[in-house]
């Protein structure tokens, strides 16, 4: 063999040797279990429990104005009824109405799906619009001129129904000498087994429609076409539901507005703590869910602004917020960045804030176990996090 | 085969600049003792303190340049290659080169002079990793830690009579400690720690030396340095925030002194031996005294042959040879309170160029640390020390 090619064989023999055998940070050194690895650092894992002052309350200021649907019903067995108002203002100017009809379009049923759908339709006695008026500030002065009930079998085939309306009221909505009076109408349910959710204003489709007739002749095949479709100027629902309160249980609610609060007692973690992992466990009790336990509730978690507030106005960190999908007895939600924040002190640990995510657009409860629960049931913080080594700390 | 052999030569160099897996003892306190003497004294056992060599600039007594006529620069490289094992049959392999300094040095007057150079003291360079879990969480922990502290060093020496020589050395010490802390557990859903420590360390001290010659060919030397609080500022990086915090604090780098005794046998060579006191016992981190650091006592024991300064001899007998052998405790102590010895063999040549106006100096080490019964971990050590040591009439001493 060539001497020299003998001699380059070697020397990158050589050279291979060392690049395979000298592997910058190798995993697990030798040498590694020759320390006491309690002095590199310390990982740790907690759990928390509430403070016993977690409470639940409602919020004053609830919007279902701008919920894209209406609420029309009751349920006894949960204590619910949701009534609505709807307004039609600015009406075509037409000289003679010869009969008119409100069309509603079915979203779903809560209790049940099918059923006698019965209401009473009264005059709404006073202005009111989708911002100023809630379940806070409805009363029964609202309620004015009883106008007619109706009664609709309702099955989750059916997708629309109209229910026809006075000609004389709805021409007094025309009149001019009349219109300032027009407030709209209230509907309250007559039935106690279910609820129907109807498309509102708000809702990108399938809105509610006032239908309006005049004296026209029928066309060649018979068909009487309405001579206006006016959509709502205003319209809400108005959810009522009564929860007794107990310590055991901490409500939250969609459409009611039932929010709750709790605190975690972090201070027991090193404020140069890195948290790998924080998460709030809930259970909640699968018998007391309304509609029912088996659709998803999301439950959206706020961190607490500042100290200073007295409920029901609470003020809420928007910027941070985590979700629990509540669809089982027992639920999670990461709140790592929170407590990271709390720990190293970027920002003040006043408590959390649990809602319902759709607390403005649809009905619906679930019942929390509290802080008072029993230890299994009660809600619970767990913390992973570690703890650098105290030499590169100056404590 | 001239080109095949420098670009291997090439590629090794660029390949172990910075490719070192180092040994774990690095860990501890501010890393590993990593003032080396020159070449030469490498090549003698480490023995240096009471070495006057005319041709090489001592790195640890200030008062030792007495000898020198002329102006003389001294550059050096480390390379060291380590084999660990571990009780638990483990074993690897490590890689480190380096510059490891110059020393600089101006006769003034032909009984004084002033020089200058550069030292590394300490380095360290290790990565731990532990595989653990808390209940079904599995996570892996390391800490990876690099740097060291360096001194760079201002001394004079003022010479009586060519039999007592006294020097003194004002050093700045400084350097980076970095280290980086992670916690990286098996769920991507979990946040990942990654501590950064970066500490940066600087104070003054000074070393001083003494030569005393009772006759021509005994040399007596003592070198002393104070233990010197170095002042710091370390800056926390988390990965949480893209804040830093900073806090100040110190280290309180220890003091050290020796003495040593060399003698000159006619035709035969030089011999000396070295004992040299490192206090590591006053170790203070932010004031704290680490429970493994203890004081080093390193006794050294060299040889250097005789040689010609005739440039008609043969190139052979103008060569220096050297012979040495070094035993020091490691400064930190195993888990069981033992002592990890460290041993090491040396062999060293200096190489004459041109009359020897300037001198290769090449350094072979093969030593042992720790003991794998005792210690529970054992390294082999191989350390090569280059210097080119040059001399210039830019000053010369007046007599």
């Amino acid at each position: 063999m060539n001497k020299n090619l003998l001699s380059k064989l070697i020397l990158m023999t050589i050279f291979t040797v060392i690049l395979i055998t000298c592997a910058k940070y190798k995993k697990n050194p030798v040498g590694s279990e020759y320390f006491n690895e309690n002095e590199m650092g310390d990982e740790k894992s907690c759990i928390i429990y509430p403070a016993p002052s977690d409470t639940f309350f409602k919020n004053k200021n609830i919007k279902t104005g701008i919920s894209p649907f209406l609420s029309i019903g009751a349920v006894q067995k949960h204590n619910i009824t949701a009534k609505s108002l709807i307004e039609f203002q600015f009406l075509p100017d037409t000289t003679q109405i010869d009969s008119a009809a409100l069309t509603l379009y079915i979203h779903k049923f809560y209790g049940q799906n099918s059923g006698l759908f019965s209401c009473s339709i009264y005059k709404v006695t006073k202005d009111w619009d989708d911002d100023s008026l809630s379940a806070i500030t409805y009363d029964q002065s609202y309620q004015g001129e009883y106008v007619k009930e109706f009664e609709v079998s309702l099955n989750d085939t059916i997708k629309s129904f109209s229910v026809s309306l006075p000609s004389a009221l709805v021409q007094s909505w025309v009149d001019s000498t009349t219109a300032e009076s027009n407030y709209g109408l209230l509907f309250i349910p007559n039935n106690t087994q279910f609820i129907t959710e109807f498309y509102s204003s708000e809702a990108d489709s399938n809105q509610p429609a006032l239908e309006i007739y005049t004296a026209t002749e029928p066309d060649t095949a018979g068909n009487v076409y309405p001579t206006n479709i006016v959509p709502p100027t205003n319209d809400i629902f108005i959810p009522e539901a009564e929860f007794e309160p107990t310590s055991d249980y901490l409500f939250i609610s969609n459409g009611v507005s039932l929010r709750a609060l709790m605190n975690f007692d972090v201070s027991q973690i090193p404020e140069q703590a890195t948290i790998n992992k924080a998460f709030l466990t809930v259970h909640s009790d699968t018998l007391a869910a309304f509609p029912d336990c088996q659709e998803t509730f999301t439950v959206s978690i706020f961190e607490i602004a500042n100290q200073n507030w007295t409920l029901p106005e609470v003020q809420i960190d928007s910027v941070t917020y985590s979700r629990i999908p509540i669809n089982s007895d027992s639920s999670s939600a990461d709140l790592t960045l929170s407590v990271q924040n709390w720990i190293s002190k970027m920002k003040e640990n006043n408590g959390l804030l649990l809602m319902g995510r759709n607390e403005y657009t649809n009905l619906s409860y679930r019942k929390l176990y509290s802080s008072t629960a029993d230890t299994s049931k009660k809600p619970s913080l767990k913390i992973f996090y570690s703890i650098p080594p105290e030499e590169n700390l100056n404590n | 085969m001239k080109k095949t052999v420098l670009f291997f030569l090439i590629s090794l160099f660029i390949y172990s600049q910075n490719h070192y897996c180092g040994s774990i003892l690095s860990s501890r306190g501010l890393g590993m003792n990593f003032e080396h003497p020159n070449t030469r004294a490498m090549g003698m056992g480490e023995f240096a303190i009471a070495d006057v060599d005319p041709y090489t600039i001592s790195r640890i007594n200030p008062a030792s340049q007495l000898f020198h006529q002329i102006s003389r620069i001294s550059i050096y490289y480390f390379t060291m290659y380590n084999h660990y094992q571990d009780q638990f049959n483990g074993s690897a392999n490590s890689q480190y080169s380096n510059f490891d300094g110059f020393s600089f040095f101006i006769p003034l007057h032909s009984n004084f002079g002033i020089a200058s150079g550069l030292t590394p003291l300490t380095r360290m360079d290790y990565k731990i990793s532990f595989d653990k879990s808390i209940g079904s969480y599995g996570y892996t922990k390391s800490i990876k830690g690099n740097g060291g502290l360096n001194s760079f060093d201002l001394s004079c020496h003022w010479t009586f009579k060519n039999f007592l020589s006294f020097g003194i050395t004002g050093r700045y010490i400084f350097g980076n400690i970095n280290t980086t802390w992670r916690i990286n557990y098996d769920d991507n859903s979990f946040i990942q720690t990654k501590n950064f420590f970066s500490t940066k360390n600087h104070g003054f001290n000074y070393k001083a030396g003494v030569i005393l010659k009772p006759f021509s060919s005994m040399t007596i030397g003592a070198v002393y340095s104070p233990k010197v609080t170095l002042d710091n500022k370390t800056t926390i990086s988390y990965v949480f925030t893209d804040s830093t915090k900073e806090y100040n604090g110190s280290i309180q780098y220890p003091g050290s002194y020796g003495f040593g005794i060399s003698y000159q046998i006619k035709k035969v060579g030089l011999i000396g031996i070295d004992y040299l006191i490192y206090n590591w016992n006053s170790l203070l981190i932010n004031d704290h005294n680490p429970s493994y650091a203890h004081n080093t006592n390193k006794i050294s024991i060299g040889f250097e042959s005789a040689y010609s300064i005739q440039p008609t001899a043969s190139y052979l007998k103008q060569i220096r040879y050297r012979l040495g052998y070094y035993h020091k405790p490691y400064l930190s102590l195993d888990p069981d309170g033992n002592e990890i010895y460290e041993s090491c063999i040396t062999f060293g040549l200096g190489l004459p160029i041109k009359r020897r106006i300037a001198e290769i100096n090449i350094a072979f080490n093969y030593g042992k640390r720790g003991d794998l019964n005792k210690n529970g971990l054992s390294e082999n050590i191989y350390r090569v020390s280059l210097s080119l040591s040059i001399g210039e009439k830019w000053f010369q001493r007046r007599f």
